[in-house]
């Protein structure tokens, strides 16, 4: 990355001591900051729904005006969270080593907001500035807590933007060796419970009225996609043509069979390939990551294909799996030991690559 | 234009409707869910020798690729918009009007934000397998 930069030693001698990092994330609907000492999450705020329900509209917190009303109020609330023996701003941001933003990918005038405010804090402190790709850093929550996965690992991605299988060498050497050509995992769950007329964002009501439904009563398309990759946009239109050819209140009359018959085909799609992402790596350590790894029905068929198979499965706890800043303090944690830097002219970027 | 196609024709609906709307910015595509507005920009984006990963942007509302042939494409979703409004505070009038090949999906969502010249493309499903693209003539258009 052209924006990346070597500091003199002088600030990795802090890193024998302790070292402490506030992380910004703001690259789409959330705003949130954590607070990591060492590696270990001592806070991860977001903004909560009470100012989504405020703003109104379709879409909470999409703008960036919404990021630049939350920030200030979010990070304050990490900080105190992570220092409560402190009682005031400024001797909490005293003890911070580096500050971490989001750099990309995402929608550019959100990143904007976190980047600024990163590069303005940094300035202010006189400390270094550390840049944090989200992918990756969806990839390292698996490495919150005690219970992580040992290098080499592999990691499904699945989030309503995103659908990858990343192949993770070491913390700052992580190959995207599978994605998604067309739709992603989220939106192929959500664009579906819109074709059941159900309200968006409908993936977590697919996994609720899936619980009862019969998994195998309809098929759907399977996609014959190259490699690792993946495709769900098929399955929209496999799914809008045979609700079309169905009497009326054939869905009210099915809802939980179609939602447990859809949910089925897009987690056996996703750990087709996960599957055959192990047998062509030989590595048998494979983690989830993203909102979708929310989903009940991929967190147990993951865990049965694990025991199946003899992999070792993780699953992020859940405030690590959907947008958060704990995620980014763990990626900065791991740049900062390496003196990965970002200079303070760095960019935000709504690109992936 | 107006063809008639398949996946199998894809490629070269694509080629054709860059060679007709090549020198307009603000592309927008109109058609239906599951229609496959993704899957032909996705076509486009390989036709115009994109190498970076062309998927839906629904969630980001905006994707963006570099192009040899096209320089910069703005790959845009208008889905989760609920009108011109929220799309202005989502900050891509800038890109809009950027100068750069602009890929519109859900245009519907904020049709005033469009430039006069917007470059209209739609398309239907006539069957599981087979699309029709089509594209107005000006004078068409105004009668519309």
């Amino acid at each position: 990355m052209p924006d990346e930069i070597t500091l003199p030693p002088n600030h990795l001698m802090q890193a024998d001591l302790s070292t402490t990092i506030l992380a910004i994330e703001s690259s789409c609907d959330e705003t949130s900051a954590s607070v990591c000492v060492n590696g270990k999450i001592l806070s991860n705020y977001i903004a909560n729904q009470s100012v989504h329900e405020k703003y109104g509209g379709v879409v909470p917190e999409l703008a960036s005006r919404a990021h630049m009303q939350n920030i200030v109020p979010v990070v304050d609330t990490a900080l105190a969270a992570a220092f409560p023996e402190l009682n005031n701003t400024t001797d909490r941001l005293k003890q911070l080593d580096a500050i971490a933003f989001t750099q990309s990918p995402g929608l550019i005038g959100s990143l904007l907001v976190g980047t600024q405010f990163a590069k303005s804090l940094a300035l202010t402190l006189n400390k270094p500035l550390i840049a944090v790709h989200h992918m990756q850093a969806h990839v390292l929550a698996n490495l919150i807590g005690d219970d992580i996965p040992e290098f080499p690992f592999l990691c499904l991605t699945v989030s309503g933007g995103h659908t990858q299988i990343v192949l993770a060498h070491d913390p700052l050497n992580l190959e995207v060796i599978g994605e998604t050509i067309d739709d992603a995992a989220g939106e192929a769950f959500d664009k579906s419970a819109k074709l059941l007329g159900l309200p968006y964002p409908g993936g977590p009501l697919i996994d609720k009225y899936a619980k009862t439904g019969d998994p195998l009563k309809f098929k759907f398309a399977e996609p014959q996609i190259p490699e690792l990759n993946f495709s769900f946009s098929g399955l929209k239109t496999s799914v809008l043509y045979f609700l079309q050819k169905q009497e009326t209140g054939f869905i009210e009359a099915n809802l939980a069979d179609l939602c447990a018959s859809i949910q089925h085909t897009i987690i056996t799609i996703l750990l087709k390939k996960v599957k055959k992402a192990v047998q062509q790596t030989g590595i048998k350590q494979v983690c989830i990551a993203g909102g979708v790894s929310a989903n009940s029905g991929l967190r147990a068929s993951l865990q049965e294909m694990g025991q199946k198979h003899g992999w070792k499965t993780f699953i992020p706890k859940f405030e690590y799996c959907t947008d958060n800043a704990a995620m980014i303090a763990i990626t900065a944690h791991y740049k900062y030991q390496a003196a990965q830097f970002a200079s303070l002219d760095a960019n935000p970027s709504a690109r992936s690559h | 234009m107006d063809a008639i196609f398949n996946q199998d024709g894809l490629r070269e609906v694509a080629r054709l409707l860059w060679k007709e709307g090549k020198q307009k910015k603000v592309w927008a595509f109109h058609a239906g869910m599951g229609t496959g507005k993704t899957t032909f920009i996705h076509a486009l984006c390989e036709e115009l020798g994109v190498k970076d990963a062309v998927s839906s942007p629904t969630f980001a509302i905006v994707n963006e690729y570099e192009s040899p042939v096209a320089g910069v494409i703005f790959h845009m979703d208008w889905y989760r918009l609920k009108d011109e409004e929220e799309a202005i505070q989502a900050g891509i009038e800038d890109q809009l009007y950027s100068g750069s090949l602009c890929l519109v999906e859900w245009p519907e969502k904020a049709p005033g934000l469009l430039p006069d010249d917007t470059f209209h493309v739609h398309m239907e499903a006539l069957d599981e397998n087979t699309r029709r693209l089509y594209t107005l003539k000006e004078t068409e258009k105004k009668l519309t």
